[in-house]
């Protein structure tokens, strides 16, 4: 009987034998034509192949399968299944796929299928990403997911945003996210090295089940980038390319020569007008028409232009691709701007059936020049743009040419350290090079029992240098205001840093219904920067530039080597029962050489649970309803980001503490600055919960999420009291709030043959909150860097116990002292009784910037200071839409903030009497006089001293028109004989108009950038508008 | 297939076992810990050099503290525009507790104690001679009363720092009354003085020693008797003492030539043979010199000094302050000759008797005439630091070497007659002292066997009080003592105020320059605000009244 039934089987599968068959067949896309690469396989099997360049396969079904079912599936497109009956040749056309849940999703250490993400992880929308003419990955990303809330402070060209996920944890550290590019975590962004082009994918990782597996560094949320690899087919060449024009978008209305002169005539003394501009018979209305206005020549129109050329091809066992790409982008400054050179390599290669090896390279080049604008010194008149408002529009004197005299002959350069602002922009030479490499190695082993081995070594190194130089017709290397001559610095930065990750895979399906996905890895990670700096003074020779400062004498010279190292091991579990009900568990220890003995490791454990309410029988029936899911998560991560040796007190022998004795020096040595012993990490608890909702076949979706983040243990660099020795230390304390509803939203409204409208919203809410500062201390107060010495040291924000960071401080501003607030006493206005006053009541007059009394003390100091704005919105977000109508299409992207304030302190230097000399806003012709006494803005010479208050509060809230594009793609029937498989000519424009009701240059703008100091205005570099036109071509 | 599994195991075991014990184990390759160092005699000698260091910088010395914070009744601050401009600068004196400068002066100050505090808690740790470990603890010990001193001065109620600040957290500092800040300070300067070099074991100025201490321990001694502490007779009795005990060293004298004391001040020279000059701020080079000392820089004779605009033959000087004319009268009553032509020898050396007037491409001396003092007033500057001596090339626009006289044998000597006219009336000791540092000046004295019956021993305590103020105001105008004594003779308001009403009889700029600054003067300035740095960072903290 037994053999009698292995004969049986035997015949079966002879008969089987029989029936196995060959099929062959075409995949095409919609448009008819053939789509190379796509994957063929048959349900059930251990079968598959891939479609050739012409979209055609072969292949083999397996015997013994009695309704055999060809599963073809190819990125981008959905998957098709069709059961093969009596057919050979079979012809199969694929539809685009729509908002697919198959789309797989890059996390930490792997990926997953949407479908079965647990955590909330986001993925971007890299082809409407690429619609934006920008040189920089960051410039596109705002408003494009909800959450990620990305600034660029100003808009100077090559300068890297600061991106918030989810709100800021830390007062003081570094707020952005771990970048993780190419398997390779790093803490600051390097998405400069990159054309944007070159990324295939850019997920973020929000919650903490999906960043807690980078444990110590994922409590900022993590921004997964995944360069583009090749794919099989035969060797596909596409080039890119932009060319585009950026202008300034907006600038300030200064005084004119008329209007200067007469504001002039106005304070000064009728001798100096009569000497200075009153000359050659001139009178006030001898200046009507007159005037310069700087602003038409520091800033111009300033090209921007893109090109890439990559290819890339392969076989199934052997993928490859190149590319190379150059950006050249001026800034609207004159003699400012950026550039990038930058190529990629990229290799996947099959050893063994079981054993893969790739490599990935990346090389950049990037240059950034031209001077830093907000930059200021001591004395109020180092900023760029102030200098350049400040500037007088006309001289009275013919012989005087503005426009090209270093030094107005009218001021005194003992205070006034004013210089042409066209000179400064076109001789302070400030270049910035940096060669960015990175190599990623790994190999790849299947193993026994399900087991998947895979290690990964990456290097990556840095150089920068950066040279500055000051010629004789700078202020930094002018006779007149210079100490030490015509100078020059360069500066080495080298920083280098390896990576080794060794991770052991699972996975296993147990009856189709248990699903276990194990991971198990443990990594180490080294990073040494090494710095170096000289600066040369009294250079002679200055037309030699950079290579001449070695004839200069020398003034100092930097130098450092410092590293980190950090290990870890990390798990993670994932187990679904039935694609129904899943939890996933990750843990992580990192241990870190940056904290004290004993303080070193850390352990980061999160959980989800993630239920698909779409699996359930009651909602199988709901066929309008395509897909729906509720996850939970709750994790711990951490943020490292301090100094390698924070925790040591450091000391240094430094010229500036040298003393002598008889003319001897000692080589004085100090504690320069204070350790702590019990530094450690800065944790972060998140709880998240999601809903994911899918509508109509997945033409509408929304996906909701509401979480709470508690972060404590604060690495702050607390300021410390003059009184301790020491000016700031790094210590644990405080803890931090945020809370926020995040929602997404994207339909495809209308799709038809020849036309389509898909949208994307989204919308995030983040509420702030410091629920704790050092010790019992209730209030911190932050000055910053601005006008000049006074007002740097002026606390301008403030951070309270109970509020969120980012408040504005300072007087509340009651307008002017009018007429009525005082006694007539012959020719003296004597301020009455009950009147608060800021100075001496003797010395307040009618039109002095008058403030609230808030203590009620009767005298306004800065016990009346109080919380006068907010730099945080209430919520920001984008709306994008696609409109594609036959091969047009039109997209754009509206972006916005809401209720964040910014500190215009252009406004007290232009707008209000601040000591400063020179020109000023139109607006300040409308000051109070005593003809006219109704005005708010304070008189001329008001001596109420300098404060931050609401005067220059404004409401900075916006809705952009960041991004639009108008596209048409060639048919590709026309163009397919000439071997073009996509050819596409658009144009596309950036930040074209912009609605907000702030008077400054920009309401993006913060060029103190920090979590304790948004929205910031101080001379800041201009934000451009961009119009470019852009062409596309695929060769074959 | 096993072995590579084997394989993976063993290598992530290994990464692991190893990691462990040293891998994390980085060491700083960039600084030295504080627990590695302090180890040699050297390592503490470069740790006092720190903690005098503060000293020779701009926040101190250099510029702040020897002139630019202390515009008072014998000189003015003379940029107008300045003046004007609500807090920009300090000599303007419409500063408010956020002014920068007022900042940079106090941290400065308590960077030194830390520094002091730091190594005297180190002291014992190097094999080395005792008496050496000794000199230094004792010069830290010295350094941390002088600079708590000179806190108290100028803020009146401070933080007092015996200890080095271990933690970032104990931050929260009250402040200690002024005089309980006093007295520890006078207690520390006589622990030192035993282990004290005395003044002949160095061949300059720049070291503290036994008489320098007790120089320091008269003049605080003074402060605690005079207003607003008013202590009593026993503060007088211990002045007395230790003026007398400087003076009985015998390793003091005047140097014969006033001049030649601010000669040696700008060309980095010491009188080794008179040590007239006790104690000295030291500076060196400049910044092209020297370059990146950040703020160790002087500013004596580029701030202060004859103005000149351009930097050849004389050298740059912004000329910021010029002398009031109550000092070239006190100059002119206090002995010259029957025709006012000058007779003392300090008037020249305080009050620019020329000053630099452009010529063509170059500058050229105009010599100017005493006789009519008022109406040349505006080219007259304080002239004790001149650019035109200085020796050190090659010139810089801002900074010289000039040194700083922190204490002078002659203040001594008038601090020993205030001191015994105040316990014992204007004895024959009080008229020697007195006299020695006429003598000097090339100025009459006050004898019975002087012709003239005003200038006879003065039998009146009160008026010989009044002699003496108007002694250091000739002796020791613009060394940064001035204003500390008018505070404690409780005249400061009242003296700033008459010093404003001079400035009436002027028009113009110099009429404000004369008068603004002076005639706001109230009890308020007596002290400098607490900075707002500190009120905001150090819980315990109050600010001053009127602030």
């Amino acid at each position: 009987m037994q053999k009698k039934g292995g004969l049986l089987l035997l015949l079966l599968a002879l008969v089987n034998i029989a029936f196995a068959q060959n099929i062959t067949g075409v995949v095409l896309d919609q448009d008819g034509l053939p789509l190379p690469g796509a994957n063929v396989s048959v349900k059930n099997a251990k079968v598959n192949t891939l479609t050739n360049s012409k979209g055609e396969f072969n292949i083999t079904m397996p015997a013994g399968d009695q309704n055999p079912v060809l599963v073809i599936s190819y990125v981008g497109f959905e998957t098709q299944e069709i059961k093969i009956s009596e057919q050979r040749t079979v012809k199969i056309t694929l539809r685009e796929e729509h908002n697919s849940l198959n789309e797989i999703v890059v996390i930490g250490y792997g990926s997953v299928s949407k479908r079965d993400l647990t955590g909330s992880v986001e993925k971007a929308d890299m082809d409407a990403i690429s619609e934006a003419p920008v040189a920089n990955l960051d410039e596109a990303l705002a408003g494009r997911i909800a959450g990620v809330n990305v600034s660029f402070g100003e808009g100077t060209p090559g300068s890297e945003s600061q991106i918030i996920i989810r709100g800021a944890n830390s007062i003081t550290q570094d707020n952005s996210p771990l970048y993780v590019i190419d398997g390779f975590p790093v803490e600051e962004s390097m998405s400069n090295t990159l054309d944007p082009k070159d990324i295939a994918s850019l997920e973020v990782l929000k919650d903490a089940s999906a960043t807690a597996i980078y444990g110590a560094r994922g409590a900022n949320g993590v921004i997964i980038i995944t360069t583009k690899k090749g794919t099989a087919g035969s060797p596909q060449i596409s080039y890119s390319g932009s060319y585009g024009v950026q202008r300034v978008s907006n600038t300030m209305d200064v005084m004119d020569g008329y209007e200067f002169v007469k504001y002039q005539s106005e304070v000064r003394t009728a001798n100096y007008m009569n000497s200075t501009y009153f000359i050659d018979g001139k009178d006030l209305n001898s200046y009507q028409g007159t005037g310069i206005d700087f602003q038409d020549h520091l800033f111009h129109d300033a090209p921007i232009q893109n090109h890439r050329v990559s290819i890339s091809g392969g076989t199934n066992d052997s993928k490859y691709l190149v590319s190379l790409s150059n950006t050249d982008q001026e800034g609207v400054i004159i003699n400012s701007g950026y550039g990038r050179f930058q190529g990629r390599f990229n290799l996947d290669q099959k050893i063994f059936s079981w054993l893969n090896f790739g490599l990935n390279a990346n090389y950049s080049r990037t240059k950034k020049y031209g001077t830093a604008p907000s930059v200021t010194g001591s004395s109020g008149t180092n900023s760029l743009l102030q200098n350049m408002w400040a500037y007088r529009p006309v001289a009275g004197n013919d012989n005087v040419d503005l426009l090209s005299d270093f030094v107005d002959s009218d001021i005194d350069t003992d205070n006034n350290f004013q210089v042409n602002p066209l000179l400064t922009a076109e001789n302070e030479l400030r270049d910035d090079f940096l060669k960015n490499f990175r190599v990623n190695g790994y190999l790849e082993a299947k193993l026994p029992w399900d087991l998947k081995f895979r290690s990964n070594i990456s290097y990556t190194g840095e150089d920068q240098r950066r040279d500055v130089f000051n010629n004789s017709k700078t202020r930094e290397g002018s006779p007149i205001f210079s100490r030490i001559g015509v100078n020059g610095q360069v500066s080495y930065f080298e920083n280098s840093g390896w990576l080794n990750e060794n991770l052991l895979t699972y996975n296993r399906k147990i009856n189709e219904v248990h699903h276990l996905d194990l991971l198990a890895g443990f990594t180490m990670q080294e990073r040494s920067s090494i710095s170096n700096s000289v600066q040369m003074q009294n250079v002679p020779n200055e037309s030699l530039g950079m290579s001449g400062i070695d004839e200069g004498l020398f003034n100092r010279m930097a130098a450092s080597r410092e590293n980190w190292t950090l290990m870890s091991y990390l798990s993670r579990a994932n187990y679904n029962y039935r694609n129904k009900y899943y939890i996933t568990a990750s843990f992580r220890a990192d241990g870190s050489s940056k904290f004290p003995p004993g303080n070193k490791w850390s352990y980061f454990p999160s959980a989800a649970l993630m239920w698909r309410l779409k699996e359930e029988n009651f909602f199988k029936s709901m066929d309008f309803i395509h897909d729906a899911k509720l996850r939970l998560s709750y994790g711990k991560t951490g943020n490292n980001r301090v100094s390698e040796f924070a925790y040591l007190s450091q000391i240094y022998i430094r010229p500036a503490f040298k003393y002598y004795f008889g003319n001897e020096a000692v080589s004085s040595s100090a504690i320069t600055s204070l350790g702590n012993n019990s530094l450690q990490w800065e944790e972060t608890d998140q709880i998240d919960i999601g809903l994911e909702l899918g509508f109509l076949k997945n033409r509408l979706s929304l996906t909701a999420d509401v979480y709470r983040k508690q972060t404590d243990k604060l690495l702050l660099n607390a300021d410390l009291p003059g009184s301790s020795g020491y000016s700031s230390g790094f210590k644990n304390i405080g803890s931090v709030q945020n809370e926020g509803l995040e929602l997404s939203l994207k339909t495809v409204n209308i799709r038809n043959k020849n036309f389509s409208w898909t949208s994307n919203f989204n919308i995030a809410f983040n509420r702030n909150k410091i629920t704790g500062l050092a010790e019992d201390q209730n209030v911190m107060l932050i000055a910053v860097n601005s006008i000049n010495n006074t007002w740097n040291n002026l606390p301008a924000y403030i951070a309270r116990v109970g509020q969120p960071m980012g408040q504005m401080y300072g007087l509340v501003y009651e307008g002017t002292y009018k007429y009525d607030d005082f006694i007539k006493n012959g020719n003296t206005y004597l301020l009455k009784e009950n009147i608060p006053y800021t100075r001496d009541r003797d010395a307040v007059q009618p039109g002095d910037a008058r403030y609230k009394d808030i203590n009620g003390d009767g005298v306004v100091n800065m016990k009346d200071a109080t919380i006068i704005g907010s730099g945080i919105p209430i919520h920001a977000g984008g709306l994008y839409n696609k409109f594609t109508y036959q091969k047009f299409d039109l997209s754009f992207l509206l972006q916005w903030s809401y209720g964040n304030d910014a500190l215009n302190a252009n406004k007290y230097a232009f707008e209000m009497y601040s000591g400063f000399p020179g020109n000023k806003f139109k607006s300040f012709q409308n000051r109070w006089t005593p003809d006219n006494p109704d005005s708010n803005i304070p008189q001329y010479s008001d001596g109420s001293g300098s404060y931050y208050s609401s005067y220059a509060i404004e409401d900075a809230s916006y809705l952009r028109l960041k991004t639009v594009s108008v596209g048409y793609t060639f048919p590709k029937s026309n163009i397919s004989k000439l071997n073009i498989t996509n050819m596409r000519l658009a144009l596309s424009a950036q930040n074209l108009l912009t609605w907000t009701n702030y008077t400054g240059m920009d309401p993006e703008v913060s060029v103190r950038n920090s979590a304790l100091t948004p929205g910031f205005d101080w001379s800041a570099y201009p934000v451009s508008k961009t119009v470019a036109i852009n062409f596309q071509v695929n060769l074959k | 297939m096993k072995r590579i599994m084997i394989y993976v195991f063993v290598v992530m075991w290994m990464f692991s076992q190893t990691g462990c014990s040293d891998f994390l184990d980085t060491k700083p390759r960039d600084f030295i810990t504080k627990e590695s160092y302090y180890q040699t005699k050297e390592d503490l000698f470069n740790a006092l050099g720190a903690t005098y260091s503060p000293l020779g910088t701009l926040d101190m010395y250099g510029r702040y503290l020897s002139f630019e914070a202390l515009v008072d009744d014998l000189g003015f601050y003379n940029d107008v525009n300045n003046v004007l401009i609500p807090q920009n600068v300090i000599a303007g004196w419409n500063y408010s507790a956020s002014q920068g400068d007022v900042k940079s002066m106090w941290d400065n100050l308590y960077t030194g104690i830390n520094r002091a505090n730091e190594l005297m808690e180190h002291i014992d740790i190097p094999d080395m001679d005792e008496d050496l470990r000794k000199t230094y603890w004792a010069e830290a010990l010295f350094l941390r009363a002088y600079y708590h001193f000179v806190l108290a001065s100028y803020w009146g109620d401070v933080p007092l720092k015996e200890a080095a600040t271990e933690s970032v957290v104990d931050i929260n500092i009250p402040r200690t009354p002024q005089v309980e800040v006093l007295l520890q300070s006078v207690n520390d300067i006589k622990e030192a003085i035993p282990f004290l070099e005395p003044a002949d074991s160095f061949s300059h100025s720049g070291r503290i020693t036994k008489t320098t201490a007790m120089g320091i321990l008269a003049r605080i001694y003074l402060k605690m008797a005079g207003e607003p502490l008013n202590m009593g007779q026993e503060m007088y009795e211990q002045a007395l003492f230790y003026a007398e005990a400087v003076k009985a060293s015998g390793l003091h004298s005047l140097n014969p030539s006033y001049d030649q004391i601010f000669v040696n001040l700008m060309t980095d020279q010491y009188d080794v043979q008179h040590r007239e000059s006790m104690w000295e701020a030291e500076f060196y080079g400049n910044s092209a010199t020297d370059p990146g000392k950040g703020r160790a820089y002087s500013a004596l004779g580029t701030r202060i000094g004859v103005r000149c605009d351009s930097d050849l033959p004389h050298g740059y000087c912004y000329g910021r302050f010029q002398p009031r004319p109550k000092l070239a009268r006190l100059y002119l009553e206090g002995g010259n000759k029957e025709d006012n032509t000058p007779n003392d020898s300090r008037f020249y050396r305080s009050i620019s008797s020329y000053s630099y007037v452009r010529s063509g491409t170059s500058y050229v001396v105009n010599n100017l005439n005493i006789v009519n003092l008022d109406s040349n007033l505006t080219s007259r500057y304080i002239a004790k630091w001149r650019r035109i001596e200085e020796t050190l090339t090659p010139r810089h626009k801002e900074y010289t070497s000039a040194n700083f006289p922190i204490i002078r044998y002659a203040d001594v000597l008038l601090m020993l007659a205030e001191a015994e006219n105040e316990l014992n009336g204007p004895t024959e000791k009080a008229h020697d002292a007195l006299n020695e540092v006429r003598r000097r000046a090339n100025v009459y004295t006050y004898e019975n066997s002087n012709p003239d019956p005003d200038h006879h021993r003065i039998m009146d305590e009160n008026k010989f009080r009044k002699v003496i103020q108007d002694e250091r105001a000739r002796e020791l105008c613009f060394e940064g003592i001035r204003k500390h004594d008018l505070v404690r003779w409780g005249i400061f308001v009242s003296e700033m105020q008459a010093a404003a009403e001079t400035g009436l009889g002027y028009s113009g700029d110099l009429r404000t320059r004369l008068t603004d600054v002076a005639s706001k003067m109230t009890d308020q300035y007596t002290l400098f605000p607490i900075p707002q740095s500190e009120i905001n960072l150090n819980k315990d903290m109050e600010q001053n009244k009127g602030w």
